[in-house]
């Protein structure tokens, strides 16, 4: 009996404590965000002022991989010929769309084959050809056979012409300054490798000519949910991150990369789920091997803008996706934790994301079924859960009010009051079922990587011998061509 | 051993006293929070209308200070109504250039906003300091000059280069002979933010690089030719000729992005060959710049080359040379047997064909 | 023909709230009329409903649809092809204002501009022929 009741105890215990370092894990990242966003505050006005263009901003190649995209591609990429940037040069991949994509493309930009000596500094899936539009001539289109968001971004990045990509989905929603914001930190800090930019809920803003035009919130209660989610743990978490230089994801919906850098971890891996975060994890990883000083960091302006989903399945679906990703990308990756050289993001950052994102689906979850059960059965009194219950929520409560508050200090972008109110009601609401949806949809997803990680590793092995083989298989060529170590230079033109 | 934790109707005390002493804390700071993000709200609507009722008092005396008519008398500036005022200043001032910017000074000197700004830049927090910089910028204000010089020594960059913009419009001579040694010791800071500074100088710009390169070591003198070419200033002939020959690689790339004039031509040829690829690179594209029509030979050789940016350089600099004509450059590319060559060459041709 | 009133009309489009105020300022004192389009896209469709003004004061830079293009679109209108076009561009580089000239504009004011200069360029395009 005894020791049932200090196993009850410990483990009563151990739950409390595990949303107690939870929350207030995330509540320790907005303290630091706060700080940021302070000082950025204070610099908003001098950004504000019109500065006539030097020419030497760090020229940009925007690439924008699309598949089965016929009905928004030519909007896409007409808007972002809009964003204000000094240089910048547009590169779309068709992943072997099966529509009409690469024909609305042909026709709404005048293409043109183009006899491009193609550069293979990653190995992908065959290139088919590529086009230049004769009517805006930094757009370029790749046309290659399919092989996945990765593998696109791969032949962008071997086809770009300048220092620095962006990689952005094709159904994002910029604002005109989004380029010139998030390359900004490059211009401040030559050791800034990569930056990743905010990205917010438009369900319910208005939208045209591929910008955004008026911030709004949506009616649904599944979208509003995740505006509120959002800001609490994907805005302000990721900046309190930044602000460590621990940050580990960069949303593949917009974020900016030093090409040379990518290119020493050796690209974009076409075979995992989450690509954008496996990525930055092994930059991460790479970097602190070879002892280079960098940055990684994040931009909290509202530069770009998806839909979220709407309905439970799509949501589901998306977030076990994430989940897969994250648990994809952490395992690639064993190597950056407590490593030598880690600093905050192999000491700190992955294993917290390891123990609170990773794992801890299954802790939350198995908590609220665990006390639940002891309640039933009397192994905690009506007392005892009811106070459980009262923390949990109170401090998830607490965290998305946070979120909030930081919004409302820096942004602000909803304007009327009663916007304001429903986002505090939602505050609220979020967590009176919305967070524990969540954290099943989690667990469903770590389920599904372990059951396919064992299932399909002996394939994802072979695939990898093969990859580089047909990139030998080039004419000869020096053996320095693919991957020039990068030169340490700040972004400037190219040689 | 404590009150057993199983009896239903026993519980323990820590644990649920601990729990909702946490809970607690949790709600009163929600509450907080709450109150705090009206606070905000409430304070934002206030701070928006004042702004409107300071910009529709100001906007036509600004207005007509620009056509070159400013009113006998000026309202007097209200102390809620000096950073609207002066927000709306400073755009405009970024905006337009000519007399306009010497009647918007008048405006401001009238309305006392030089003293402000002198009051600000001494004593204010760290965003009222960048504004007043901004200000007595454009004022070309003088007697601020000590202060902006402390403030550009400070560590925080964004502090000192808005200082040294500021400094460069109060007085060009002074702040180049200043600026130009810090700008090239200081490779932190982007080219793109030095060359934006210096150009507001102008001549004296020029003139004072011109003075600190020979002077410049090995090191720096790379950086020193950067700058220089962002600006467009014209090399002593003697420097670019021995920075060419140099030992140091950084040096060598860096005086090839500078040759504009065949002066050098000799050296950049004897640079075709080079065993580092950047520097074949910017010899590729000098010669392009500077090259005559028997240039045309070596610049094939380099499309075989075995760096892709080596061929691609020369490729082009093959469509810069000005004897070649477009039937030159189709004979060119149906007498390459190296297929690698041949590709890039058409690349370039149909690169520029596109524009 | 043109008759006094129309040319005394210009099409301002800028999306600069302080800029477009302080034009309309200056034209207007001048005895302009002035039409005020915020964005690309307002402009492109007043440009196809409307007759034409006696000036186009254009800025490159405009959300949704760029300057370039509406200069394009002004010049396949019939009844616009003759009209003026100054474009503002905010960019120095060469390539832009080759590019504005090159698109049909008649002259272009590189920003930051000076008034009395801007001014000096739309009286001459608007001085009636002699």
């Amino acid at each position: 009996m005894n020791t049932d009741s200090l196993l009850v105890a410990f483990v009563t215990w151990f739950v409390l404590a595990f949303f107690v370092a939870l929350n207030g894990g995330y509540l320790l990242l907005n303290l630091f965000s706060l700080r940021a966003l302070y000082r950025k505050g204070q610099e908003a006005f001098i950004g504000e002022l019109p500065r006539a263009y030097s020419g030497l901003e760090p020229p940009v190649s925007i690439l924008v991989p699309a598949y089965n995209e016929e009905a928004t591609i030519a909007a896409s990429i007409r808007s972002m010929l809009q964003l204000t940037y000094a240089e910048f040069e547009i590169v779309v991949i068709n992943d072997g769309s099966k529509d009409g994509t690469l024909d609305v493309l042909k026709r709404e930009f005048a293409l043109l084959p183009f006899p491009e000596a193609y550069r293979r500094q990653i190995a992908t899936k065959e290139v088919r050809q590529i086009y230049r539009s004769t009517r805006y001539p930094n757009v370029r289109v790749i046309d290659k056979v399919n092989g996945g968001k990765a593998d696109s971004l791969n032949a962008g990045i071997n086809a770009s012409r300048y220092p620095l990509f962006c990689g952005v989905d094709a159904d994002s929603v910029l604002q005109r300054d989004s380029l010139a914001k998030v390359t900004e930190p490059f211009l401040r800090d030559p050791t800034v490798v990569a930056t990743g930019g905010t990205v917010r809920v438009a369900n319910g803003c208005e939208i045209s000519g591929g910008f955004l035009t008026r911030v709004g919130l949506p009616r649904s209660p599944l979208a509003l949910f995740q505006v509120v989610e959002y800001l609490r743990a994907f805005l302000f978490g990721r900046l309190g991150w930044s602000a460590l230089n621990g940050m580990l994801i960069i949303s593949g919906a917009f974020g900016i990369f030093r090409k040379d850098a990518v290119v020493l971890a050796g690209g974009y891996r076409p075979d995992t789920i989450g690509e954008d975060m496996e990525l930055v994890v092994r930059m991460h990883r790479t970097l602190r091997e070879k002892r280079q000083p960098y940055r990684i960091e994040f931009v909290p302006d509202p530069v770009c803008w998806t839909e979220a989903p709407e309905d439970l399945a799509t949501l589901k679906n998306q977030r076990v996706r994430w989940q897969r990703g994250l648990a994809e990308s952490l395992n690639a990756n064993w190597g950056l934790m407590f490593s030598r050289n880690g600093g905050i993001p192999g000491w700190v950052a992955f294993p917290f994301m390891l123990f609170f994102e990773w794992l801890g689906p299954v802790i939350e979850l198995g908590g609220y079924i665990f006390m639940f059960y002891a309640f039933l059965t009397g192994l905690v009194s009506w007392e005892a859960f009811g106070a459980f219950l009262f923390v949990a929520l109170g401090l998830g409560i607490l965290l998305s009010a946070s979120g909030l508050m930081l919004e409302e200090m820096s942004f602000h972008l909803y304007p009327r009051g009663k916007q304001l109110l429903l986002l505090g009601l939602m505050v609220i609401l979020e967590n009176l079922g919305y967070r524990q949806l969540n954290t099943w949809w989690r667990l469903i997803g770590l389920w599904r990587w372990l059951v396919q990680k064992e299932a399909s590793w002996g394939a994802m092995k072979r695939k990898g011998v093969g990859y580089d083989g047909q990139a030998q298989a080039a004419p000869p060529v020096a053996p320095g061509e693919p991957g020039e170590p990068p030169s340490g230079r700040p972004p400037g033109k190219a040689p | 051993m404590q009150a057993s934790f199983l009896t239903p109707t026993g519980h323990s005390d820590i644990f649920i006293s601990a729990a909702i002493w946490t809970g607690l804390a949790a709600l009163l700071l929600t509450l907080l929070l709450g109150l705090q993000i009206i606070a905000m709200r409430i304070g934002l609507r206030r701070r928006r209308r004042g702004e409107a009722r300071a910009l529709a008092r100001w906007r036509p005396v600004l207005n007509a200070a620009i056509v070159g008519e400013i009113p006998d008398t000026l309202p007097p500036l209200r102390h809620g109504e000096r950073l609207p005022f002066l927000r709306l200043w400073a755009h405009l001032q970024g905006s337009l250039r000519g007399e306009a910017n010497e009647a918007l000074n008048e405006v401001a000197r009238r309305a006392g906003i030089d003293v402000y700004a002198r009051t600000l830049l001494a004593r204010g927090a760290r965003p009222a300091r960048l504004l007043a910089a901004l200000v007595l910028g454009h004022l070309h204000d003088r007697p601020s000059w000590p202060l902006l010089m402390r403030m550009a020594e400070v560590p925080d960059d964004t502090l000192s280069l808005t200082a040294l913009w500021a400094l460069v419009r109060v007085d060009p001579q002074a702040a180049a002979d200043y600026m130009v040694p810090l700008f090239i010791q200081r490779e932190d800071w982007a080219l793109s933010l030095a060359a934006g500074i210096l150009q507001q100088a102008g001549e004296p710009a020029g003139a004072a690089l011109a003075r600190h390169l020979p002077l410049l070591d090995a090191t720096r003198l790379p950086r020193g030719l950067r700058i220089a070419e962002a600006l467009h200033v014209t090399l002593p002939a003697g420097l670019l000729a021995s920075a060419l020959r140099s030992e140091a690689m950084p040096v060598v790339i860096a005086a090839l992005r500078g040759v504009r004039t065949p002066e050098t031509i000799a050296d950049v040829r004897a640079l075709l060959q080079h065993e580092d690829w950047q520097v074949r690179v910017q010899a590729a594209r000098a010669l392009g710049r500077v090259g005559e029509r028997s240039d045309a030979e070596r610049l094939v050789a380099l499309l075989g080359d075995a760096q892709w940016w080596v061929r691609y350089r020369a490729a082009q600099a093959l469509l810069e040379l000005p004897a070649l004509s477009r039937a030159d450059l189709d004979a060119l590319r149906a007498s390459l047997t190296d297929r690698f060559a041949a590709d890039m060459l058409s690349q370039a041709m149909a690169e520029s064909e596109a524009g | 023909m043109q008759n006094d009133t129309t040319s005394a009309s210009i099409l301002v489009v800028e999306d600069d709230d302080h800029i477009s105020q302080v034009l309309r300022f200056m034209l207007e004192r001048q005895g302009y009329r002035v039409t005020h389009m915020a964005d690309g896209r307002a402009a492109s469709e007043h440009i196809a409903a409307n007759g034409p003004p006696g000036l186009v004061l254009l800025d490159v830079m405009l959300p949704y649809v760029d300057g370039f293009e509406i200069v394009a679109l002004i010049r396949a209108q019939p009844a616009w092809r003759e009209v003026p076009v100054l474009m503002l561009t905010a960019k120095n580089t060469e390539r832009d204002t080759v590019r504005a000239l090159d698109a049909g504009a008649n002259d272009f004011v590189i920003k930051p501009f000076q008034p009395q200069e801007l001014l000096a360029r739309v009286r001459r395009f608007l001085r009636p022929a002699t």
